[in-house]
């Protein structure tokens, strides 16, 4: 049986042929690549963006920086998800930071249907209603501050720590924690507004 | 401890970050305040809702549109994938499933209530002669059927196989026998008027008819501009030369400019032929 570090180390070790392979050229390898880890960044492109098709773009381009710079990573610096996790956030980052999506599109949000993707389970009351909380509170997070949102997104959904957002926003951790606070009493008193004006209520937990 | 303080603090005393003297004194504005009391309860709730987020599945296309972007190594989706799993996905649903029953039993129903009824039945349609004649009537309807289909497409396959292995040449031929019909039609439009003009006019022979028969060679000029998909504009002429008895053409020569123009991939051959010679 294999213990805990012996699976680690067992999947550092998959971790770097994979890198391997895909540098010496071979498409599958690749492949798997782009198939384990695109799903991640897609959800991490969606919650900045909240627009599919710009989370497809933004998705392509992550994989692009990493097809060109495949050759720098380092296993033994950290592993393969993590390097990958982290072109991810800098590449999305940098595009939020000169990018202005939300004035462009900001007309359009209407048009965007935010639950295409599950058009095929039945919905039942329970994932509607989960559907819902989970728009409720996308949209409650996007209403927040450009800073606030960021620190709030890559804590709480990222689940990065303090020091690695300071690391990736350049920031003082200092500042990274009262943003953080900021962020998460702001978004829960839009929500408490918003959710008593829908009817959510503290009893409608599921 | 002001509620501003406890706000401030909200987040280190939530994850135990602070020394247990502040977090006391928090406790203690915790108990006397309920808007704080109710910020830090929904503050909470918010953090495990946001730990629970769903994640989206990405679509197909996106792993397609990456390895495209990348290693140029595109994966055409499977027959199955791409074309027999979203086309019955919506059927596999209970909602669908349950649609689609209904609607056969409704056209169970129709068909039992208005289709071919057992009235016009007789008992000589089970005569042995009979049920022979309509079975073999049937047989035959559907093997010509089978036998025009089979004659179609391989008429289909071998003009696709001509357009592949040579497009330019097709082109070529297409323009010609239009060209060739633009001609004849002509031809006989004139035929047509110079039988018509002597019982119009009386005349038994017209001047230009004797005219034209003096001269050895006519030219007649036929330009034609064909407009063909995946090509702005193709044009090519073609120099028709006959003899004094209005004999067939001898030489028919056409310019094609198909190298100028951009063409479908699956017409496209290493062939690069400009001027293609007399036929």
């Amino acid at each position: 049986m294999l213990t805990g570090q012996q699976e680690g180390k067992a999947q550092v070790e998959t971790e770097q042929k994979l890198a391997e392979r895909c540098l010496s050229g071979d498409p599958e390898a690749w492949e798997t690549l782009v198939r384990t880890y695109s799903k991640r960044i897609y959800n991490l492109a969606y919650r900045f963006t909240k627009k599919f098709h710009a989370a497809e773009e933004l998705t392509q381009d992550v994989f692009v920086k990493i097809y060109q710079n495949l050759g720098s990573f380092r296993p033994e610096s950290g592993s393969l998800q993590s390097w990958i996790m982290r072109v991810g956030r800098n590449l999305i980052i940098d595009q939020y930071r000169h990018s202005h999506w939300e004035k462009n599109v900001a007309g359009s949000e209407e048009l965007e249907t935010v639950d295409f993707e599950d058009k095929e389970r039945p919905d039942s009351y329970q994932t509607l209603f989960q559907r819902e909380k989970a728009k409720l509170l996308m949209d409650g997070l996007h209403s927040l501050p450009e800073e606030l949102k960021q620190a709030v997104l890559l804590r709480d959904l990222e689940e990065m720590t303090y020091q690695e957002i300071a690391d990736l926003l350049r920031i003082p951790e200092g500042t990274v924690k009262s943003r953080i606070n900021r962020g998460r009493i702001e978004l829960a008193r839009v929500l408490s507004h918003r959710g008593r004006h829908l009817g959510f209520t503290e009893s409608s937990e599921i | 401890m002001t509620c501003a303080d406890f706000e401030n603090l909200l987040t280190e005393y939530a994850e135990g970050r602070l020394d247990r003297i502040v977090s006391g004194e928090i406790e203690q504005h915790r108990r006397n305040c309920p808007q704080c009391h109710l910020l830090f309860q929904e503050v909470s709730r918010l953090v495990d809702d946001l730990h629970g987020l769903p994640e989206y599945e990405p679509p197909e296309r996106l792993v397609n549109a990456i390895l495209k972007r990348t290693s140029g190594v595109y994966k055409r989706p499977s027959f199955w994938q791409a074309i027999v799993v979203p086309t019955f996905r919506p059927f596999l649903t209970q909602r669908f499933a349950a649609a689609t029953a209904i609607m056969f039993v409704f056209l169970f129903m129709t068909v039992s209530l208005i289709g071919p009824g057992l009235s016009g039945v007789t008992a000589d349609d089970f005569t042995p002669r009979a049920i022979y004649k309509h079975a073999d009537n049937f047989t035959h309807s559907v093997y010509h059927r089978l036998q025009a289909f089979n004659q179609w497409t391989t008429d289909m396959r071998a003009e696709l196989q001509l357009w592949r292995t040579d497009w330019a040449g097709r082109i070529d031929y297409q323009i010609i026998t239009a060209l060739f019909r633009v001609y004849e039609n002509t031809q006989d439009k004139q035929q047509i008027k110079r039988e018509n003009a002597p019982s119009k006019t009386g005349e038994p022979e017209s001047p230009k008819g004797q005219k034209k028969e003096g001269k050895p060679v006519k030219k007649s000029y036929l330009p034609l501009r064909i407009p063909i998909d995946g090509a702005k504009r193709y044009s090519a002429s073609i120099d028709i030369s006959h003899g004094p008895d209005d004999a067939p053409a001898e030489t028919a020569c056409i310019q094609s400019r198909a190298s100028h123009v951009e063409f479908p991939a699956m017409f496209r051959t290493n062939r690069n032929e400009n001027v293609r010679q007399p036929l």
